[in-house]
């Protein structure tokens, strides 16, 4: 009882972080599809185009508040230790490759250019790799 | 690094779930704990030995491995 009981809260935890980091990703996405529309389009003056960015970066803002205070509070030491490991992973891989691609694009050897969902999703996607690969380690 | 906390743990008649509700952790930690996956920081370890009234050299053992001559 007491298993299904610590395993369900764990679920929870991660339940709720993807629920809410795929939300706010969906808010960012959709805001800069929204704002290059927008924009184009000339519908809205400036300051509300502004706003509008304003209001699409405010749920990842809350999930980073959020994501934060979990890792400080709600994760033991080696759940921790799998979330920061993730983050590792992600960094080592994403800069190395970010640096490639801006260099490469400044030599002219790659024209295309990345995308906003590339651009956003990459680094979650490396964090989520990861992740899987520490908890693969220590499960 | 070895352990002997499934032992200790039966002896007791505790559940993962049980010891990790005493210790404050998740029941993934005390699996790792107990598979010798993981070790636990100095601040846990010395909750463990607490809990079960033990010293912390009886329950943990390091892996015997020749360690590298400094240079």
């Amino acid at each position: 009882m007491q298993e299904s009981t610590e395993s369900g809260r764990d679920l929870t935890i991660g339940k709720r972080l993807i629920t809410n980091f795929v939300v706010s990703e969906f808010f960012l996405i959709a805001g800069n599809l929204a704002i290059r529309v927008l924009n184009r389009e000339g519908i809205l003056p400036p300051w509300a185009v502004a706003v509008v960015t304003l209001v699409t970066i405010l749920p990842m803002l809350l999930f980073a508040i959020g994501f934060f205070r979990m890792l400080r509070t709600d994760l033991d030491e080696m759940l921790q230790r799998i979330v920061l490991e993730g983050l590792a992973f992600a960094m080592i891989v994403f800069v190395p490759l970010a640096g490639f691609y801006v260099n490469a694009r400044a030599a002219g050897l790659i024209s295309s250019r990345l995308d906003p969902p590339e651009v956003l999703l990459l680094p979650s996607i490396l964090v989520a790799i990861g992740v899987l690969i520490s908890w693969s380690r220590l499960k | 690094m070895k352990n002997c906390l499934a032992e200790l743990r039966e002896e007791k008649n505790w559940s993962q779930g049980d010891l990790a509700d005493q210790l404050g952790v998740s029941r993934q930690t005390i699996n790792a704990l107990e598979r010798g996956k993981y070790d636990p920081s100095l601040p846990l370890a010395f909750k463990i030995a607490r809990l079960f009234k033990r010293s912390i050299e009886e329950i943990f053992e390091p892996d015997e491995k020749p360690s590298k001559p400094a240079r």
